[in-house]
Formats: structure tokens, C-alpha cells, sequence
């Protein structure tokens, strides 16, 4: 620590603040496309041998029907991450835009808002999560839609938050003094000023949005079979779980490192914005 | 008695708590209300289905109501729920209160096994590491604490079956006994189920006693004590205690409301027929009434919970009473 802190901010320095949010960021790259690298077709049955546990040719083992559990854990979790991007961004598209809303205008609209905001917040998720699929009818995307919806809070806190930091500063002031119209100083100013703490509210959302989609799939709510995803992958094992406990295990591991990786990602990501390190 | 001072007497200020949960029970109630909404299509052609013709498609939109504006079928439903009918479940036809009631022992006893289960492990632990400040034994907890976080339960769940139930045969892997036919076999079927549950509330609350801990160790009234010769067991207990208990109980109670939502997985996980599993089969059924009997009672529940957490602050930390 002290021979850095002697260097003045050189380019090393830089390197190393960044290193941790990259090495992250291709880690995800990278269980975006692995699916293609897959050893074998993730659908594909095979008469032979079934519910064997790990070897070399299968490195996660084979499922009921001669599936490659592997190819199958890298093809859900590309789902997963899909599914996941969807409900955050549908609390992005709705939270967002309220949050501004609320702590740049304050008063009525901000009460109003906020107290129905907190409502929402007051029901376990999941349970509203179900109720909102069940409604809707059970498919993939409602069941995102549905995660999302109890997500909005999440968000809408700390944009609420930002945007009544962001609307004190001297610039805001500026524009406003200078006559902008007020969607113009939210959408110019306010907005860009709050990104970061987005994205890393966003980046912790993912790790609970990957969570809520396996748990919706698991119970059948989600992804649909015979498509795989982390949830559908441990629901499948359950049958077999006396004899072929991997099948239930390395998914659910997979699925805890990938939470672990938007967790791990977010923390990097909060103290290359502020600085920290 | 001044007005200011009839404000503050304590059964007052109950009174006054407990109303102000009514307006969001109101807005509770137009959610499960809403749902029945979000439904695509005809709720009259889904009960008739194939059979369906105009005439009869008519007559049960009638029956149901379905040609009333919106606010009014809600101030009907409305009605109803307050005089205790929760409709009946579109499959078998089962009146909804009496499936959630005859449930909700199941979910109290899973819920309430999970929360004591977290309390008793997390609060001594979370003390002892905030008073006991070791680097390395820190090092160790939080990451075991980040590991721990992010296990989902009904994935635990399903690997303290394979594991301790179906490989060891230590306890049963599934099913729920009643308390009533032998306490023995009760908490042999709870421990697992409560175990899976329990995990990452554990860990959160470890952290927030922690934390806790630290600074209440650090205050001048501990250094006193301290100073004047007691026992560290009674400063523990008696100072540290009490004190650190105000985030303690927010997390139980924010706990609580995550509990409900996810013991429905772990309920699923273990067969056990509790309100969680009853939310799951109606949601995959498309059950609206006993959704929306679901989503009532619990929020119900949830808010009744927020309430008594708010109120014990003042109990736990006196200085808050102003």
C-alpha cells in the first residue's frame, strides 16, 4: 500500500481500480457465449447410460434421459441472465422514470408515489410475484414482468434519493435559472447525474433477479420445459434426488456463483464510482 | 391533562399506529382486487369452456356480475371480504378462508421455527463477534456470511434432503406432522425445512447484531460499567443486550416478510401443505379467489408484523419515546 501511494495517479493505478470491474465483466461475457462452446447439444437425449455422476467426457454428469448436465447448466444460465436482464429492466423502465419524478418535483406527486411505492414494498415478493403470474397466466416473460414489478422499489429509492441530491447542485440551478424546461433539466441533468448509483443498484438487482427467476421456475411458474434454466434444472433433479444428487447440486452451485459474481461485480462497480481504494 | 400530553400516553399512540395501517390495508385490498383484472380474456368463457355458447356465456357473466362498472364490483367484493367471504377456489370449489385457515398452522410453525432458529444463532454470535474484534475470525464470517447470503433456501432445501434425510436417514425429507400428534415428530419434520429457511436471514442478521454490537461497546454508559467493575457477561447481557436489540428487531421483521414469500418454495420443496404451497398451486391453476385470499391474509399479516416491530422500538430503546 505504500509503495502505491507514493506513485503518483499513474496509469497503473487507474489499471487496478478498473481490473476488478473488467475481470468481472468478461467473467458474464463469457456465460453469455459459453452455450455455443458447449461440449454437447443441451436438449440432446441419449439412450446408454443415465443419472450418472461426473467424469471427464460429462464434467457436471448425465440426467434422467443421457442429457449432458454441463451443456445444460451453461444453456441455463444463459437463460437465467436473459430472464434476470428482463425484470431488471422492467423495474429500470418503471422506476427510473418515477424516482426522478418524485425527487426532483417533490410535494404531491412525491407523497403520492412514494406511498404507493411502499406499499408495493410491504408484500413479501415472492408471494406477489406468483400472484401477479397467476393472474397473468404463467409464462417467461410474465413471470419477469412480475419480478420486475416487485423489483420497482429497489430502484425507485435510490433514484428517488439521487435525484433530490442531484436537483441541490449548482448546475441543476443553472439550468434552471437559465429557463430549461423542467423535463429537459430531468432528462438532461438530473438523470445522468444519477446513472452510477443506478447501475449498481441494478447490478445487486440482478443477483436477487437470477434468485427469484429459479425460484418462480423451480415451482413451474417460469421458464417452461423442456427449455433449461437454473430454476428448471433443480426442479428436475428433485425426482431423482436419492440417487442422483448432483443433478440438484452443481446447478444450484452454479447458480450461487453467478449470484455471487453480480454481488462481487456490484461492489467493484460502487468503488470505482466513488472512488474509493 | 393537556392535549400534547393525552397525545403521548402509550395506548394512544397504539391507537393511533393501528390506524394508520387502515389506508394501506385499503390499498392492499385494490391490489388483490386488481388481479382479477390482469386476467386475459373472458373469466365467464374459462368457467364454461368448450361448452360455451352466447346465452350461457350471458348468464354467467350476470351471475358473476361482470357487467357492473369496475368500482362498483369492487365496492361488491369489498363487502364481501369484510364480512369474512373470501369467494371460493375456481378448482373443487372449497371456500378460501377455510383452505388458508386450515394452512396457516403449517406456515406459522415453518416461519416461526426459521425466525427463532436465526434469533438464537445469529444474536449470540453477532454479540460475541462485536465485542470479541478479531481480523482474521472477521475475515472468515463475512465471507462465509456473503456465501451464505446468497443460498437460495429451497435449493438448501433440496440438499439437506438429499443429504442429511434420504443419504443419512437421520430425519424425515418430507411432510408436516401436527404438533398435536406428538411434538417428537412435529420438530423432527420442522428442523430441515427450518434450517433451509433460515440460512441467509441468519447471516444478515449475524452482520446487523455485529454491527450493532460494536457501536453499543463503544458508548460511554459500557465504558462506565465497565469501569466500575461488572462482569462482561452482565454488560453482555444487560447493557449490550438490549440495546443492540432496535436493528435486531427491524431485520427480524423485514426477515419475516421475506420468510413468507420463500417458505412457499421450501413448503414446496418438502410437501408440506402450507398458505406458500397453497399460493403456488393457485397461481399455477390460475386460481384468482384463492390468490387474492393469499395475497389479503398475508399482506394482512405483513402489516400487522411492521406495526408491532415499530412499536417495540420504544420498548427496546426508551429514548425514542420523546
Amino acid at each position: 500500500m505504500t509503495a502505491v501511494a507514493v506513485l503518483p495517479a499513474g496509469r497503473t493505478h487507474n489499471w487496478s481500480r478498473f481490473s476488478g470491474v473488467i475481470l468481472l465483466g468478461a467473467i458474464v461475457a463469457l456465460l453469455l457465449v459459453a452455450p455455443a462452446f458447449a461440449p454437447y447439444p443441451p436438449n440432446q437425449t441419449a439412450l446408454g447410460p443415465s443419472l450418472q455422476g461426473p467424469s471427464w467426457s460429462h464434467l457436471f454428469g448425465i440426467d434422467e434421459v443421457g442429457r449432458d448436465l454441463f451443456s445444460r447448466t451453461l444453456s441455463g444460465v444463459r437463460t437465467s441472465l436473459a430472464a434476470a436482464s428482463l425484470a431488471v429492466g422492467v423495474a429500470l423502465v418503471i422506476g427510473v422514470p418515477l424516482g426522478v419524478l418524485s425527487g426532483y418535483l417533490r410535494g404531491f406527486a412525491d407523497g403520492l408515489i412514494t406511498r404507493a411505492v411502499g406499499v408495493l414494498q410491504t408484500m413479501p415478493g415472492l408471494i406477489l410475484a406468483m400472484a401477479i403470474v397467476g393472474a397473468m397466466g404463467r409464462s417467461l416473460v410474465n413471470a419477469m414482468i412480475a419480478i420486475g414489478i416487485v423489483f420497482v422499489p429497489r430502484i425507485y429509492r435510490v433514484v428517488r434519493a439521487g435525484a433530490m441530491a442531484t436537483s441541490t447542485q449548482t448546475y441543476v440551478e443553472a439550468a434552471r435559472s437559465m429557463g430549461s424546461p423542467r423535463w429537459r433539466i430531468m432528462a438532461g441533468h438530473v438523470l445522468p447525474g444519477i446513472l452510477p448509483a443506478v447501475l449498481v443498484q441494478a447490478s445487486v438487482t440482478m443477483a436477487v433477479a437470477v434468485l427469484s427467476e429459479a425460484s418462480l421456475s423451480f415451482v413451474g411458474l417460469g421458464v417452461q420445459p423442456p427449455s433449461a434454466s437454473l430454476g428448471t434444472l433443480i426442479a428436475e433433479s428433485d425426482d431423482y434426488l436419492g440417487r442422483a444428487s448432483h443433478l440438484a447440486i452443481l446447478p444450484g452451485v452454479a447458480m450461487v456463483f453467478v449470484v455471487l459474481l453480480f454481488t462481487a461485480f456490484a461492489t467493484q462497480l460502487r468503488r470505482l464510482l466513488e472512488g474509493e481504494r | 391533562m393537556s392535549a400534547v400530553a393525552i397525545l403521548r400516553r402509550p395506548g394512544v399512540r397504539l391507537a393511533g399506529r393501528t390506524l394508520l395501517i387502515a389506508p394501506v390495508l385499503l390499498v392492499v385490498t385494490m391490489f388483490a382486487f386488481a388481479l382479477s383484472l390482469l386476467v386475459p380474456g373472458d373469466p365467464a368463457h374459462a368457467i364454461l369452456g368448450d361448452a360455451a355458447t352466447p346465452e350461457s356465456v350471458a348468464a354467467v357473466r350476470a351471475e358473476l356480475g361482470l357487467n357492473q362498472p369496475v368500482p362498483e364490483r369492487y365496492v361488491h367484493w369489498l363487502g364481501d371480504v369484510l364480512s369474512g367471504d373470501l369467494g371460493r377456489s375456481l378448482f373443487g370449489g372449497t371456500p378460501v378462508l377455510d383452505s388458508i385457515t386450515a394452512r396457516l398452522p403449517v406456515t406459522i410453525s415453518l416461519v416461526g421455527a426459521a425466525i427463532l432458529l436465526t434469533i438464537v444463532v445469529a444474536v449470540p454470535l453477532g454479540m460475541l463477534a462485536g465485542y470479541k474484534k478479531s481480523r482474521t475470525a472477521d475475515r472468515i464470517a463475512s465471507l462465509l456470511v456473503s456465501v451464505g447470503q446468497a443460498l437460495p433456501p429451497f435449493w438448501v432445501g433440496l440438499v439437506l434432503v438429499a443429504v442429511v434425510a434420504l443419504g443419512a436417514g437421520l430425519l424425515p425429507p418430507y411432510g408436516y406432522v401436527p404438533a398435536s400428534q406428538g411434538l417428537g415428530p412435529y420438530l423432527q419434520h420442522l428442523v430441515l425445512p427450518a434450517l433451509a429457511l433460515a440460512i441467509p436471514g441468519t447471516c444478515e442478521l449475524f452482520l446487523q447484531t455485529r454491527t450493532a454490537a460494536v457501536e453499543v461497546f463503544s458508548e460511554d454508559y459500557v465504558r462506565t460499567a465497565r469501569a466500575a467493575g461488572l462482569s462482561t457477561w452482565s454488560i453482555l447481557t444487560k447493557w449490550g443486550a438490549k440495546n443492540a436489540m432496535v436493528p435486531v428487531v427491524t431485520v427480524c421483521g423485514l426477515q419475516l416478510d421475506r420468510l413468507i414469500g420463500v417458505a412457499a418454495l421450501v413448503e414446496a420443496v418438502f410437501g408440506m401443505q402450507g398458505i406458500g404451497s397453497l399460493a403456488v398451486t393457485a397461481a399455477l391453476n390460475s386460481d384468482i379467489p384463492t390468490i387474492q385470499g393469499v395475497v389479503l391474509v398475508v399482506g394482512g399479516f405483513v402489516l400487522v408484523v411492521n406495526l408491532c416491530v415499530d412499536l417495540s422500538y420504544t420498548y427496546f430503546n426508551p429514548r425514542l419515546r420523546s
